[in-house]
This record gives structure tokens, C-alpha cells and sequence, in this order.
């Protein structure tokens, strides 16, 4: 780092004070736990179920997605127009989405109104009514938002990207099709609500203003009558890196002006031991400003604005990828170069000063992170989902401080390697389909299919 | 519902305004640097250089070199960033409070001097360009409620232009061009420091007074009037967007200057048709009439509050159905404010739609550096941090009556729309 003679040095790193999380869990198995945190006179309410996208069948992919965005559309005692009106009566907003592994259905709000908050999330998961013309509607939202997803480059990257890797794992599908949001019936929805939507997979999180007991006393008498039904989905089966080596999937997207890059390898659960190592060494690679790839390829060779890495944490398993967006014309260049700083992640150390500086960066970000109630309840539940109890939050700096450039060089080492990446690149095929060939066996097809 | 925060102002005498909230429930503190020049007052034939100078005052003083300021920020466990509005541009940290004493240094030591070279220059025009290759060029609306639209609704140049800039005056930009800039807009006396977090205002001050006092103030360009009456005729511009795949309408109407008794009314109705699924747009738009997919806009939208000089818009961006026709959607939106100019809104949605308001502004404070810009904002517009404290009694006070009014200003005869229509395909022969 250019030095600067006069800069003051940094204080010392003040601690980050684990949240204080009050818990329990109702005879029919949902978890509660209430983190209450003063500031502003407001709480988040989420609940979170586990399974989500992942627990698709195969004839679906996306149903997790719609039977979601239909848990909105009204329950057996209030319709879809109450529930709004109702929502922002207490200031706030009432959703309901489904990521890979879960499902979750989320209110904030004034904190005084908490109870009625509570209110709508219980009515949502335990009383969906799934009406026709709701359903309908949300059918053709996920249509068009399909349909204008389709027509975004980083999005057709994202969605072969994950095919790629994971193939027919269910993994490997990230949105619905045509077809499948065709098939999807109001039927077919409430008989998928009692199977997925059961306590003992949810997690009820209360973050805010709120008197603790107060919540729990509400939350029992709300949702102490909830009860699942049929087979409970199956855990997701652990994935497998896909076989052969390096390939490159060419989206044509004539006239493109850029080219979408992405590049990764499956990364590995969040309870392995290299989890923390590799926390740092996404940092260094690619996880901010002042990262190699950042660096490299931004500062000094100007081919992108924005380009980056990030390691997803998956309950089966995550990936690590690489990804930006480049003019045309360098997009052969800008590709050796994210190849170049994978290889060098995976064969030499990091520097101390790069140590430190990620040490500090991910302990700092943590801080910023955690100075809001949505904020804390966010990290809740993201733990909750990946099998980690909230005290993680505690302990995440200390374990990030023990780290050593042996840990992050092997970290690295199980996730960096190109050999055996995959890299899916959406642009013009005609510009640049010749100087990505000399990277891999490479495959090309038109990007609206 | 209550807030209270502390709130404690200096001005040194050079000018420069700091203001502080000490906050210690997280080892964390937001500052915002603001300082009064925008893309709306940038030279004319450098559209875009507001932002392109935005980008240089990361690239070194002659203290720090290129990068110094990111890779301290980050490795004291920070993240920073700048924003080019159309009045000011603000620089952003948010840090554990350990680092403190350095951001503060490194922001005085770039409100001192900069120092750097045309590879520099030519570097972050570059860069300057890619983001608008990728936030622009290559998304399939080319942000147009952003860069188009003002030009179709304004009259002023200062106004109109786009602030990205195009490619042409980004080239034309020299290192002059860059020394007389600096000169002219960034001093202490047209600068405001806000700091919220886990700090205390006595060492602020006295930082500030050691670090920032003795950078010289100077006197300041006349601000332009930038205000704009309702325009004289409506205007709909229709054009093809070849990477669409479904049309979208953005539309805007000029709007009165800040101080203006409709512009708090105006605010709040902006927040009845577009905020959330209780609002009017959605529930008449996209769930009764089945048109629209989705919305967003409202009142001063690059800039939020009612934080601006002169005029600014009233933004209402629309995507809808490819089977659906522009005038089917003008005419639903004309009809639901119509039905609030005729009929007024009820007693219980104003109240919900004030409660949502305001609960999304105690949001908006909540981060400390969310509150560091809000009383930076504050002190740039209004001369007073206090100031911000009356946006829960002013949204409260909005009455029926003013409502009314403010759909008034919604006129179709002083529109500005332009319609992004995905290139016509025959759907029968595929």
C-alpha cells in the first residue's frame, strides 16, 4: 500500500457486541426468538421456513417461487387488498419470497404495532387461501418478470451459470419456465402449503424495539395451533462437481456491446472448517474494492466497471464465482486475467498486509452490518438456515482473527483451481467466440433458449 | 412514535459546516462530506463532468496517491463511496469508529489539494464511460426516467441535460478543466461535514478545527435560478428499445421549488400512488386493471425529501403488457389521479399512508450513515440540522385539501412521457 507518512493509526478495534437473543420454541416445534434492539421505534418480523427452490420437483422448477408470491394474494379470513391496507396500517410491508433453501414471509413495521404484524405473518403461513384470480395474477407477473429478466444479460449469465455447475441438481435451477408457471394451479398450491409450511422447519425472528416476553406471549397464542400435514420435503442431497474439464458456454446476444463473464467452481458448506478461511480469501480475491480482481482488472486495465467474486453459502453446497461485465473487445483479455488471479489465489500466499486488511474489512463489515435490527435479523436467520445457532454472530471475529495465510492458501486451493471451471460468457458470439475457444472446450447457443 | 437524537453544529471559520450525532450502541460511525455542486451545475459542453470529477478526487492529494483513500478505508474495515445528485455530490464512509482520525485526515487532505496526471484522467474517463455502458447503454430502458426524460420535460439546460454526460464532452474534459473546478466548488465554505455514530462532537470539533481550519475558503460562483414554471404543453416521445422485451412508460411533471406550501403535499401523494402494494398505482394499475407489472417514482426522486434547489420532477415509471397500449396506461393513471383530485383520499388510508411514510423515514435513519447524509442534506437546503426533525410534524399536518391540490399539479397538459417499446415481433409466425 502507498504509504502516507502522516495518517493517523487506527484505534484499537472495538469489540462487536453479540446480539442478545431470547428463545424458545412452542410445543409444535417453531423456534422463536426475539432480538430485542432499541433505536428507532421500529421491529422486523420474519419467519423462515427450511426448503425452499431446492425442494422443487424436477416437473416444476420455480414452484417455490410462486407458491410464495401466492401466499400474498389472501388467506381464508382477509383478501389480498385487507392484507395491504392492513400492512400499512402499521407502517409496513408485508412479503413473502422463497430462495434456494427457504422460504420466508417477512413484515416490518412501527414496533408499537408488533401483535398485528405477528397477525399477518401467522395468517400467511397458516391460512393461505390461494384464490383463483390471485393466483392468476401472479402467474402473470412471474410471466412478464420472466420474460423482462430475459432480456437482462447478467441474468441469462446467472441462470446457465448455475446449470452449469450444478446440473440436474435442483441447485442447478434458479427461476420457473413458461411452462412450469403454466402448470401451476391454485389446487396444486394448497396442497403444497401444509407439506412445506410445517413449525418444526420455521424459525419465527422478532428483531426491534419490542419487550421480549410480550412477543413470546403473542407468538404462542398465534401460531401455537399451526400444524403441517403429509410428508415432510427431504433435505437436499449434497452436490457434486460437474466432470471433465474446463468448458465455456457461449449465450449469443448479437449486437451486445459487452460481455457478461462468470466464472466459479462449486466452494463448500458453511460449517466446514475452512468456512472462516475462506470468508478472507474471497476478500482478497474479489470481495472489495481494494481485491485483486478488482484491482486488476477496474484500476488498471480499465476493462469494467464493476467487476467482482463472491462465495454463496448454500445449506448443500455454494459456489465461488468470479463475474464481470466487459466491453467486447476485451473480453478474451479480461477472462486471462480472472483465470490468472484464480490460479494465483489458489498457488501462493496472500500477503500480510492483505491479511490484515480483510481481518479488519470483514470484522468492520460485520460491525456495519449488525448496527440495524433488520440488519441483526437478517444474520439470524441467514445462520438459521445453514444449521448455525445465533451465537455464531459472537464469534464470527474471533474466528476470522485466527486465521492464518496457511488457512486461506488452502481454502483457496479446494475452490480456485481452473482446471476444471466453468465459465459461461454472454455476448456477441460472432466477436468473441473465436478467442474464447483458446481457453476450453467451449459450447455456443443462442441466449434466448 | 418518537426519535430523539442529538444534534450539534459548528461552523469554523473558514466556512465549513460540521455537525454531529453521537450514537454509542454500535462500534460504528456513517460521515458524508457534501459539497454544493451537482450535475445540474457543471460547464455546459462537459455534461457529465460532475460525475467524472466525482471519480477524481479518488485518485490522489499530494499526501496520498492514487487508491490511498479506498485501500485505508477498507483496511481499516470501511467502505466509502460518492454519489453525483443533481445539487451536490456527497462522499460516504461507513467505519468502525476505530478509524476515525484517519477518514478524517484523508477528507481534509482531499479538500486541501488534489494532485494527479492526465493518466489519471484518461483512467477514470474510461472507467466513467464502462458505467455507462453498463448502467445505461446496455440496459434494455437505457435508464431513461434518468438521462432522457429530463431533457423531454425541462426547458433549462441546467436541468435538462443528462448527467452522465455523453461521450463527446467526457473526451473534451482537460486537467484544466479539473483545476478550475475544484477551485470554483469544492472549498470548506461550500462544504458541509455530517458525522453519526460512536463518536464524541467535542474531539469532531476539535479534529475538524485541526484537520479542515485551515483550508482556505473563496468566494463562491452565483447559483443560477433553476426553477421552471409547469410546462406550456404536454410532450410524448415514443421510441424502440431493441434488448426489451416488454414496453415501459416513464412520465414527469415540473415541480415547485422546495419551500413551496405544495411540496410536503406533493412528497406524500408521490408515496399514495407508488409505495407499496396499498397504493393507488398497484392496486388500480397492476391488480384492477391488470396493465401494469410494475411501478415505482414519486416526488424528487434523485435527490429524495424535499431536498433540492429550484425545480425538480415528479416521477412515475411504469412497465406494462405487451398487449396494452400507452394510451390505455396514460389514461388509467390519468383516472386514478383523477379520482384523488375529485374525490380526495379517505380518512384511514391518509392516516396508513402517513404511518408508512414515516416509518420508512425512521428506516432511512436508522443506519448512522443514512442519518449522516439526511443532516447533511439538511444543513445544505435549509441551513439547520434541527430541520430535519420537522419532516414527522409536516407529513402529519397534510390535510385532505392539500392533497387534492397536489394531484392538480398532475396535469396531462404539462407531461412529459416517453414510452420504450421492445421491437414489434409477430408472435402469430413463431
Amino acid at each position: 500500500m502507498n504509504s502516507v507518512e502522516s495518517l493517523p493509526p487506527l484505534g484499537p478495534p472495538r469489540p462487536v457486541p453479540a446480539p442478545r437473543v431470547d428463545r424458545a420454541v412452542l410445543p409444535n416445534g417453531l423456534a422463536v426468538q426475539v432480538v430485542p434492539y432499541a433505536g428507532v421505534p421500529l421491529v422486523s418480523v420474519r419467519l423462515v421456513t427450511r426448503g425452499g427452490l431446492s425442494d422443487d420437483p424436477a416437473g416444476s422448477p420455480g414452484l417455490a417461487r410462486l407458491f410464495a408470491a401466492s401466499l400474498r394474494e389472501g388467506t381464508t379470513t382477509r383478501t389480498s387488498a385487507v392484507l395491504a391496507d392492513l400492512a400499512q396500517e402499521a407502517g409496513g410491508d408485508l412479503s413473502a419470497g422463497a430462495g434456494p433453501d427457504s422460504l420466508s414471509i417477512g413484515a416490518s413495521g412501527l414496533a408499537a404495532r408488533f401483535p398485528l404484524l405477528l397477525d399477518l405473518v401467522a395468517d400467511l403461513a397458516m391460512r393461505p387461501a390461494f384464490p383463483a384470480d390471485g393466483v392468476a395474477r401472479v402467474k402473470d407477473l412471474v410471466h412478464e418478470d420472466l420474460e423482462t429478466s430475459e432480456s437482462e444479460p447478467s441474468y441469462l449469465a446467472v441462470r446457465a451459470f448455475a446449470r452449469a455447475l450444478y446440473g440436474n441438481h435442483p441447485y442447478g435451477t434458479i427461476s420457473p419456465t413458461s411452462a412450469s408457471i403454466d402448470a401451476v394451479a391454485p389446487e396444486l398450491l394448497a396442497a403444497v402449503a401444509p407439506r412445506r409450511l410445517r413449525p418444526e422447519r420455521s424459525l419465527l425472528l422478532v428483531a426491534g424495539d419490542v419487550d421480549a416476553g410480550a412477543v413470546h406471549a403473542e407468538a404462542a397464542r398465534l401460531f401455537g395451533g399451526w400444524r403441517g400435514a403429509g410428508e415432510s420435503p427431504a433435505a437436499v442431497p449434497v452436490p457434486v462437481a460437474p466432470a471433465g474439464p474446463r468448458r465455456i458456454l457461449v449465450l449469443d446476444r448479437p449486437g451486445s456491446v459487452q460481455t457478461n463473464l462468470l466464472v466459479g467452481n462449486l466452494g463448500f458448506s458453511r460449517t466446514d472448517p475452512d468456512a472462516y478461511p475462506l470468508e478472507l480469501a474471497m476478500t482478497i480475491y474479489g470481495g472489495s474494492f481494494t481485491s485483486r480482481l478488482v484491482q486488476n482488472l477496474r484500476e488498471q486495465k480499465g476493462y469494467t466497471y464493476s467487476p467482482g467474486a463472491g462465495a454463496s453459502w448454500l445449506a448443500g453446497c455454494g459456489t465461488v464465482r468470479s463475474y464481470a461485465a466487459v466491453r467486447t473487445e476485451v473480453t478474451g483479455a479480461a477472462l486471462n486475467e480472472i483465470l490468472y488471479e484464480m490460479e494465483r489465489m489458489a498457488t501462493t500466499e496472500a500477503s500480510d498486509e492483505e491479511m490484515e486488511r480483510a481481518f479488519r474489512r470483514d470484522a468492520g463489515s460485520l460491525a456495519i452490518s449488525l448496527q440495524t435490527a433488520a440488519g441483526v435479523a437478517d444474520e439470524v436467520g441467514r445462520l438459521w438456515v445453514l444449521g448455525l445457532p445465533p451465537e455464531e454472530i459472537g464469534r464470527e471475529v474471533d474466528e476470522l482473527a485466527r486465521v492464518t495465510k496457511a488457512d486461506v492458501r488452502r481454502a483457496s486451493r479446494r475452490v480456485f483451481g481452473t482446471g476444471a471451471a466453468r465459465i459461461v460468457a454472454v455476448g456477441d458470439a460472432a466477436a468473441i467466440r473465436e478467442e474464447l475457444g483458446t481457453f476450453g472446450e467451449l459450447e455456443e447457443v443462442p441466449a434466448g433458449e | 412514535m418518537t426519535l430523539s437524537i442529538s444534534l450539534e453544529t459548528r461552523v469554523l471559520s473558514n466556512g465549513l459546516s460540521v455537525v454531529v450525532s453521537e450514537n454509542p450502541a454500535a462500534p460504528v460511525f456513517g460521515l458524508c462530506i457534501l459539497y454544493r455542486i451537482g450535475s445540474r451545475l457543471e460547464p455546459r459542453g462537459r455534461s457529465g463532468f460532475a460525475h467524472l470529477f466525482e471519480h477524481l478526487m479518488f485518485e490522489g492529494t499530494p499526501h496520498a496517491g492514487k487508491g490511498v483513500f479506498d485501500r485505508v478505508c477498507e483496511s481499516s474495515g470501511g467502505s466509502n463511496n460518492g454519489q453525483t445528485r443533481p445539487d451536490v455530490t456527497i462522499y460516504v464512509v461507513d467505519a468502525p469508529s476505530s478509524a476515525l482520525d484517519r477518514i478524517l485526515f484523508l477528507e481534509a487532505d482531499r479538500m486541501s489539494a488534489l494532485a494527479f496526471g492526465q493518466e489519471s484522467l484518461d483512467n477514470q474517463r474510461d472507467v466513467v464511460k464502462e458505467e455507462i455502458r453498463v448502467n445505461v447503454q446496455n440496459d434494455p430502458y437505457g435508464l431513461f426516467e434518468y438521462g432522457e426524460l429530463p431533457q423531454a420535460l425541462f426547458e433549462k439546460w441546467e436541468n435538462a441535460h443528462d448527467g452522465y454526460g455523453d461521450f463527446h464532452d467526457l473526451d473534451a474534459a482537460t486537467l484544466g478543466d479539473v483545476e478550475s473546478f475544484f477551485a470554483a466548488f469544492y472549498r470548506p465554505n461550500n462544504a458541509i461535514l455530517a458525522v453519526a455514530g460512536d463518536v464524541s462532537a467535542a474531539d469532531v470539533f476539535e479534529k475538524a478545527e485541526r484537520l479542515f481550519g485551515g483550508i482556505p475558503a473563496a468566494s463562491l460562483p452565483p447559483r443560477p435560478d433553476l426553477s421552471e414554471p409547469k410546462r406550456p404543453a404536454p410532450v410524448l416521445l415514443v421510441k424502440e428499445a431493441p434488448l426489451a422485451r416488454t414496453p415501459a412508460i416513464a412520465m414527469a411533471w415540473r415541480m415547485p421549488e422546495r419551500t413551496h406550501p405544495d411540496a410536503i403535499p406533493l412528497l406524500l401523494l408521490g408515496e399514495l400512488l407508488h409505495n407499496g402494494r396499498a397504493s393507488r398505482l398497484y392496486s388500480g394499475l397492476v391488480e384492477g386493471r391488470q396493465i401494469a407489472t410494475d411501478l415505482s417514482g414519486g416526488f424528487n426522486p434523485f435527490q429524495g425529501g424535499t431536498w433540492y434547489d429550484g425545480a425538480t420532477l415528479f416521477l412515475s415509471r411504469l412497465g406494462y403488457r405487451r398487449d396494452v397500449s400507452e394510451t390505455t396506461v396514460l389514461a388509467a393513471f390519468d383516472e386514478e389521479v383523477a379520482r384523488i383530485a375529485c374525490d380526495g383520499v379517505g380518512e384511514g388510508e391518509l392516516a396508513r399512508v402517513k404511518t408508512k411514510v414515516l416509518t420508512d423515514w425512521y428506516a432511512g435513519l436508522e443506519p448512522r450513515l443514512g442519518l449522516a447524509v439526511e443532516m447533511a442534506q439538511a444543513v445544505a437546503f435549509s441551513g439547520a440540522p434541527e430541520s430535519l426533525l420537522d419532516f414527522p410534524g409536516q407529513i402529519e399536518a397534510v390535510t385532505h385539501e392539500e392533497l387534492r391540490r397536489a394531484a392538480a399539479w398532475l396535469d396531462p397538459r404539462t407531461r412529459a412521457a416517453i414510452v420504450k417499446v421492445p421491437p414489434r415481433v409477430d408472435k402469430e409466425a413463431k
